[in-house]
């Protein structure tokens, strides 16, 4: 008989759980998001030179146009130094530029689950208004007319201010060491 | 222990029924009896929460690892990972469902797409501070080094400080929300997107950085934040069945079951309450109504060519009502009054308007103005009065609103003259996209709304 009640027990508290949180949910607001303008990754690289240096392989591309005025940075905690630092770009193509990174183990940092090491790559850039225009004024991609208006709006907005994007994407050594 | 077994499968399968029962009868239609019961709960009303507190987590996508199938080493993989205890639980659905299962629980953790077709690692800690979030995203104090994702989170983060909004929070079912900013870390596949969507399920909601990667991205994660604390302060839930039709999304425009148009009424009033540019720009949108024919294929009419109780059942028409209603002397402070006296599973449009014009009957007449002009004066007076009760006030509108209908009929019934729409001495509309031969009077979604 025990086993049953355990089995009934657990059984009712799944059902309840699930009826009651069902009745909570909201259903997520149709939205178009702003199309992304580029592809970035940090990714491991061949072996390491020394014991202390740890190769990484950055790429950056463009998604939509041609971005202009690039500017690339690679950062990371105080425990590390980072090589290069800074990469310009007049413009960036729909072809992946990689680059090769090193970085070199200079210190450690305070022990604590949220004291991690990281490699940053941060790219700041003016997107090409003109082409994320022409994406989202299709209405076979945006077919919801206000949502279409609602992005060329903000697309344009940001146009005339030539606003600069920032995308950033940060790499975890200790994740990938773990795991090798 | 074998009692306690007994009594505890006995609690839980009362706590089971209590919720059957009460999902069966909300979605079941009120009687007279029950109706009547709803007005005399409505009289009183409970009193805003004494406190109220956001408590913070961060969690970063680390990495996005695609799910193999189909393929020999795909079995085995799945094998080996239901072996080793791996977390199954998917990113998002399941995860709402489970309320805090995973989501707030610290550490890395793997999560699986609601397809089961990515799987995440993530990592999730507790925020403390500012600066401690600050730290979690990668700077001590400089936010210029942010992504343009990372800086919205840190707005909405900071939205979320305002005292203004914690006094909001307290008018609403609940001391304390869990909110988890998601930083996607440059992972921007359709899958994060959908998988990490903002959402609210009362105890907890949810936003991410991907969603406002834009140099304007602080603005929307704000007003976004601002409709998901909406949904935070409701205890109503939506219908049981397809409350936002086959496809499980909805528009602003779009038709939807009763419950659900007005909690997420509720949820666009409060942020075109905080931001004029919405407010300006979401009664433009309403004036096309789209209605789900079958999954995901919509058709979209002229509001102006659809019956009445159909437009209330569009939330952008509920946020609008709200928001005008809020405009009248004291309007917010009692358009809370009456949030926290209907604020219940079951709740509509017309149990909050019914209560209001009860608790103020010197702004019925105005209540049901606006009411009239946001249903384009669709509504007969029967339908207007389930909506507003039956209230001398009401009955007053009424009246008047046939005298008005009579006396424009009177020009056009003259010989010889050709049909005149005349407007009304308050009318700051064009006319535009008025059915001509229909009660309307005027289109509210053109300008010339109720004003103080």
């Amino acid at each position: 008989m025990k086993p049953l009640y355990k089995f009934v027990a657990c059984s009712l508290v799944a059902l309840g759980a699930l009826g009651l949180s069902t009745d909570f949910l909201s259903a997520s607001e149709f939205r178009y998001l702003v199309p992304g303008n580029i592809v970035m990754t940090l990714e491991p690289g061949p072996e390491a030179v020394g014991p202390k240096s740890l190769p990484l392989i950055a790429t950056v591309r463009a998604k939509i146009g041609t971005p202009k005025n690039v500017e690339v940075y690679f950062e990371s905690t105080p425990d590390m130094n980072v090589y290069p630092e800074k990469a310009s770009l007049s413009a960036l193509a729909t072809e992946p530029l990689k680059t090769r990174v090193t970085i070199t183990k200079t210190g450690t940092l305070p022990k604590g689950v949220d004291n991690e090491s990281w490699v940053r790559m941060r790219v700041v850039y003016e997107p090409d208004y003109e082409s994320l225009l022409r994406m989202v004024e299709n209405p076979s991609r945006y077919p919801d007319p206000n949502e279409r208006q609602r992005l060329v709006d903000r697309i344009m907005k940001n146009s005339e201010k030539r606003a600069r994007q920032t995308d950033a994407v940060r790499y975890f050594p200790a994740l990938h060491a773990r795991e090798n | 222990m074998n009692i306690a077994a007994r009594i505890g499968a006995l609690v839980l399968a009362a706590v089971l029924s209590a919720n059957l029962a009460c999902g069966q009868f909300a979605s079941s239609k009120r009687t007279p009896k029950t109706a009547k019961r709803s007005v005399e709960a409505a009289a009183q009303v409970e009193p805003p929460q004494d406190s109220f507190e956001f408590v913070f987590y961060y969690q970063r996508i680390d990495e996005v690892i695609p799910v193999q199938r189909g393929t020999p080493a795909a079995a085995v993989e799945a094998v080996r990972e239901r072996a080793s205890n791996v977390k199954r639980v998917p990113a998002s659905d399941w995860r709402k469902r489970l309320l805090k299962a995973d989501l707030t629980s610290e550490g890395r953790q793997e999560v699986r797409s609601d397809d089961e077709s990515f799987r995440y690692k993530v990592f999730v800690t507790k925020v403390r501070d500012e600066a401690h979030l600050l730290r979690l995203m990668g700077t001590a104090t400089d936010t210029s080094v942010l992504s343009d994702g990372q800086r919205a989170l840190l707005a909405a983060y900071r939205h979320a400080k305002e005292q203004a909004l914690i006094e909001r929070m307290k008018q609403g079912a609940r001391k304390r929300v869990e909110v988890v900013l998601t930083d996607t870390n440059g992972h921007d596949g359709r899958n994060v997107a959908r998988d990490f969507w903002p959402y609210s399920n009362g105890d907890l909601l949810q936003i991410n950085s991907l969603r406002f990667n834009t140099p304007d991205g602080e603005d929307e994660a704000r007003s976004t934040m601002v409709h998901e604390c909406a949904h935070s302060m409701d205890r109503a839930q939506a219908e049981r069945d397809a409350p936002y039709g086959p496809d499980g999304t909805h528009y602003i425009n779009e038709v939807i079951k009763p419950r659900a148009a007005f909690m997420e009424g509720w949820a666009v009033f409060l942020q075109m309450c905080d931001s004029p540019e919405r407010a300006s720009w979401w009664p433009n949108v309403c004036r096309d109504v789209k209605t789900e024919r079958s999954k995901g294929v919509y058709d979209t009419a002229s509001a102006t060519a659809l019956d009445g109780v159909t437009l209330t059942r569009v939330e952008g028409i509920n946020g609008l009502v709200l928001l005008n209603m809020s405009k009248l002397p004291g309007g917010m402070e009692k358009l809370l009054i009456t949030f926290r006296a209907t604020n219940k599973v079951d709740r509509t449009l017309g149990d909050f308007l019914k209560d209001y014009v009860s608790r103020n009957p010197d702004q019925a007449s105005d209540v049901a103005r606006i009411f009239d002009d946001c249903t384009l004066g669709k509504l007969s007076d029967d339908e207007m009065k389930q909506f507003l009760g039956n209230g001398d006030a009401v009955k007053a509108f009424l009246l008047a609103r046939q005298a008005a209908v009579e006396a424009r009929a009177t020009p056009s019934a003259a010989p010889g003259g050709a049909s005149v729409e005349t407007a009304r001495p308050d009318d700051g509309a064009t006319g535009e996209d008025v059915n001509v031969g229909s009660k309307n009077q005027r289109n509210p979604f053109l300008g010339g709304t109720i004003e103080p």
